[in-house]
């Protein structure tokens, strides 16, 4: 089918000439694409000093790990690395529970409301958290609350995205399977956890992987509830550096420090990409 | 009439966690915070702040700090929008051609998407620094060196269209998403349909065109609301570029100084209200549309 006459194609390109075309730029783009992380990691393994003289090498200048061991060993990021994970863990695991429980219940039961409610959750969806962050933090300081893992993670559990992926897919799972087992005798709840819930690990861990980024790269909420520097999280800790850095005297630190924020993420990401881009075609209404 | 009352039980069981946090967290809240602009209140621990009405809202739109915020806005939305759905669907249209590798070209465009604007930030920062001179670096010495000096500016703290500068590592960051959800679009209109137009002649630009592109309106729709919402509230890019005392302000910077610098929380509820309405602007249409065909 890709095989189309020249007449066809646009511009008059054989098909040969067209691949090659297409493969060239998309080469090019990717090459742009790569090179600031590449920057990124060459630079986290340079020596500060050399960084002083020169910064724009795309190849470790006098390399080292001195950078990355002082980030692991030194100051606070061991801490802040910590209060990411269980933060972001935490977070995701009740996102993934409640999000597959209502799911399931939007997706299968029929109840009174419905047709009320889940436009409800769709509208939540798209509400900038901006708007809930000033009683928010009223409310935790009044209670005497920040600084706490739960201040953190409390108001990202309320997550419409995660009970609209879920929904989407419960719904999409053929209802003679459900059946089947409800005919054998199994009850409604059985149904959801021994059929429906081994049935949409896929969007599960599509979910999981989406909403692990999106937590471990939060910004704002963790800057305004956590301001002891024991409980920053790894985004708000690398933040509160850069402005100690105005001059290159610690680039490489600096890098390194990028390096160790980033990296427990893109490991992940090559690990899941395939779910991750499962949820992406889920999340906008796509198959 | 047990069993009815038992799924019954069943479903409010299953969903009302979900549903109070909601209520509590996102409606509960965007209560409170318009209740709050609509007051004086300055200063923790404040009991006394005095209803005012929309007072704060009207004062807002005379001030000068908030219309640049709009401009900046308007600037960053545009450009950030624009090129990265062009850039997202013409990957997709490359990567869906029948290429080889095209699982690693996916891969890459995706990557910026797993680090956080904040890493992002520290990294564009370097390589968009505007020193000039000995100290030239980053993009502008590649400029220099590839000779395109045309190209070589200064960035984020160019006058005026500074956020122009910030775009730049946001179309970075999102094209790879917008390519992905392009990319499923084109994946999903099934190959009898482009079959038929080019056995009634059409050429592939005829089929891109009158057929592709319509059918992919719906993607791009989803494409635009979602990178509207990143655009209209967009401040970790900024803070992480060009740190917080800055000529480049929008309504989230604001927000945040006047909040919890300043402790203005009646105006900082205010410019939360604004934020809010900017994006319902562009969501409650979408929600209206996609509604309209989807059943429950």
């Amino acid at each position: 089918m890709s095989q189309v006459t020249a007449k066809q194609t646009p511009f008059l390109l054989k098909p040969r000439v067209k691949q090659t075309l297409f493969l060239s730029l998309l080469s090019v783009f990717a090459a742009i694409w790569i090179l600031p992380l590449i920057w990124m990691f060459s630079l986290a393994f340079s020596s500060n000093e050399a960084l002083q003289l020169n910064t724009n090498s795309l190849t470790p200048i006098d390399p080292t790990v001195s950078n990355l061991v002082g980030v692991i060993q030194g100051g606070l990021t061991p801490r802040w690395m910590l209060n990411s994970v269980i933060v972001t863990g935490f977070t995701t695991l009740f996102t993934l529970v409640l999000s597959a429980m209502a799911g399931y219940a939007f997706a299968r039961i029929p109840f009174r409301g419905k047709k009320i409610i889940y436009p409800l959750v769709l509208a939540g969806l798209m509400v900038p958290r901006e708007a809930m962050f000033i009683p928010l933090f009223l409310m935790f300081a009044e209670a005497d609350y920040h600084n706490t893992y739960e201040a953190l993670m409390l108001p990202r559990i309320a997550a419409p995205l995660g009970v609209f992926i879920m929904t989407q897919f419960m719904a999409a799972i053929p209802m003679e399977i459900e059946e089947a087992s409800r005919v054998d005798g199994a009850s409604r709840w059985r149904t959801f956890w021994s059929v429906m819930m081994p049935m949409s690990v896929p969007a599960m861990t599509a979910l999981g992987i989406f909403t692990y980024i999106l937590t471990w790269n939060d910004f704002l909420w963790p800057l305004v509830s956590a301001t002891q520097r024991e409980m920053f999280t790894i985004t708000t800790g690398l933040a509160s550096l850069q402005g100690n850095f105005a001059q290159a005297t610690e680039l490489g630190s600096l890098m390194a420090r990028g390096v160790v924020a980033s990296l427990p993420l893109l490991i992940l990401f090559f690990i899941f990409q395939k779910q991750l881009v499962r949820g992406i075609s889920i999340g906008s209404g796509g198959k | 009439m047990i069993k009815s009352m038992r799924r019954h039980w069943l479903s409010i069981a299953l969903i009302s966690p979900s549903l109070i946090l909601l209520g509590v967290f996102v409606y509960g809240f965007i209560g409170l915070n318009i209740n709050i602009s609509l007051t004086d209140e300055v200063g923790l621990n404040n009991n006394d702040a005095n209803f005012i009405g929309f007072e704060n809202y009207i004062k807002l739109l005379d001030d000068p700090r908030f219309h640049i915020d709009i401009f900046n806005t308007i600037v960053f939305s545009l450009t950030f929008i624009g090129v990265t759905l062009a850039l997202g669907l013409g990957l997709a249209i490359l990567i869906d051609s029948k290429i080889p590798a095209e699982g690693f070209f996916r891969s890459v465009y995706l990557l910026p998407m797993a680090v956080s604007f904040i890493v992002t930030g520290v990294v564009w920062r370097w390589l968009m620094n505007p020193a000039t001179g000995e100290r030239t670096s980053g993009l502008n010495l590649l400029f220099d060196v590839m000779g395109l000096d045309f190209l070589i500016n200064q960035w984020h703290l160019t006058p005026t269209w500074g956020m122009l500068g910030i775009a730049v590592p946001a179309i970075w960051q999102m094209s790879g998403y917008t390519m992905a959800l392009f990319l499923a679009g084109l994946r999903g209109i099934p190959e009898e349909v482009k079959e038929a137009a080019r056995m009634d002649g059409a050429t592939e630009f005829g089929i891109y065109r009158r057929v592709i592109m319509p059918m992919l309106k719906p993607v791009a729709l989803s494409a635009v609301v979602i990178l509207a919402h990143i655009s209209l509230k967009v401040f970790d890019l900024i803070i992480a570029i060009a740190g917080k005392q800055i000529a480049l302000d929008v309504p989230a910077i604001y927000m945040w100084q006047t909040t919890f610098d300043a402790y203005n929380f009646a105006r900082g509820a205010t410019l939360a209200t604004y934020i809010l309405i900017s994006v319902a602007l562009f969501v409650i249409p979408y929600l209206i549309v996609t509604n309209r065909k989807e059943k429950v």
